[in-house]
């Protein structure tokens, strides 16, 4: 997405009215960016930070994004790579520390049976049941995560997912499959089942 | 082993499972404080001038001016480490040479007392005192790489617990 980079002078009065304007476009969007950075970081401090820096570079870019129909997308992209260039600014140490139980992890993971699980009787309500889910994502490691909310999320093709990721096409769809089956265990764990989670 | 290409039925009714149940969540509520920190910031940075904010802050003009800027710092560079070099050699040729020698002479001294204590070491300490203490060192480096890993997944993996809503 093409936006440049001009900083026009304006007249204090211009500058209120312009920070007026950003304000309202910063409530019209701050839940979307949050969301966005939130979910890939697994960490609502982490995405705060990243949340603020993605609203200050968009005021930056005010003048062109103000009535951007695109301005979403643009905001998303940044929230996005923001939140990767944080990860990745740790990964190698996280990659080294964290990751060493990952290969074989989930392996011997019990397979679920939705179906199955009609000893449930508390019916969760759909607030408390987002709250979980969210609770759930935060929950599952990074690499599981990171794919998962591309993919669900963002919509992205797991090609493109890979080459953001920069790991093997295999992985991203092992590392998608067991991200879905761990979520789904630790919703069952929370005694959401199936109905639930399709109702 | 289940084919990528093609996912098993349990696998593909999972997929459309968490798939919907991801979908129908809503945007996460932004924190209250996040619209007051960013105005605030901007505040902070409108109170600066330009070139005292990060580079990506300046205005396009300063950062295109910066390239040939650079460029041209840096045969500028070569010139005055030159111009500096040919300064030392005529103040050396200007000056006698027993003065020019005697400030190198605490490090000629300095390399003969190393050279003195490694005979030493060398002669009086035996081998395996030197291997073992070797061994040690990696030793402890190790069991200090393991502490700092074994502190790091402590204090910062699981840095945010996650909480269910009761």
């Amino acid at each position: 997405m093409h936006l440049s980079d001009g900083t026009p002078v304006q007249t204090p009065k211009q500058e209120g009215d312009r920070n007026v304007e950003f304000t309202k476009f910063m409530r019209t969007y701050q839940n979307m960016v949050f969301s966005t950075a939130a979910r890939l970081s697994g960490n609502d401090a982490q995405a705060e930070d990243i949340a603020q820096e993605v609203f200050l570079r968009a005021h930056r870019r005010f003048d062109e994004l103000r009535d951007n129909p695109r301005a979403a997308g643009w905001l998303k992209t940044v929230a996005t790579n923001l939140t990767f260039t944080h990860l990745t600014r740790y990964r190698k140490r996280w990659v080294f520390f964290s990751q060493l139980q990952s290969a074989d992890e989930g392996e011997n993971d019990p397979v679920l049976d939705f179906a199955d699980d009609a000893s449930v009787v508390e019916e969760v309500r759909a607030d408390e049941r987002h709250e979980y889910v969210e609770a759930a994502l935060r929950e599952l490691p990074e690499h599981q995560r990171l794919p998962l909310v591309l993919f669900h999320f963002e919509d992205l093709p797991y090609e493109e997912i890979a080459q953001k990721l920069r790991i093997s096409l295999p992985k991203v769809k092992t590392d998608i499959h067991r991200a879905r089956q761990a979520l789904a265990a630790i919703l069952a764990r929370h005694g959401i089942t199936a109905e639930q989670l399709e109702a | 082993m289940t084919h990528p290409q093609q996912p098993a039925p349990d696998e593909r009714a999972l997929e459309q499972l968490i798939g919907s149940v991801l979908r129908q969540q809503p945007l996460r509520r932004a924190p209250a404080t996040l619209e007051a920190r960013v105005l605030r910031e901007l505040a902070v940075r409108a109170a600066h001038p330009w070139w005292q904010l990060g580079f990506s802050h300046w205005p396009r003009a300063a950062r295109i001016l910066c390239l040939p800027v650079g460029m041209a710092l840096v045969p500028l560079s070569f010139l005055i480490t030159s111009r500096l070099l040919s300064l030392w050699q005529s103040v050396q040729q200007s000056t006698p040479a027993n003065a020019a020698q005697s400030g190198w002479r605490w490090l000629e001294n300095l390399g003969q007392a190393l050279q003195a204590l490694g005979n030493v070491v060398t002669r009086e300490i035996p081998q395996w005192w030197v291997y073992g203490g070797a061994c040690a060192a990696l030793l402890m480096y190790a069991a200090l790489f393991g502490l700092g890993a074994a502190a790091f997944r402590t204090l910062f993996v699981t840095s945010e617990p996650v909480r269910y809503p009761s």
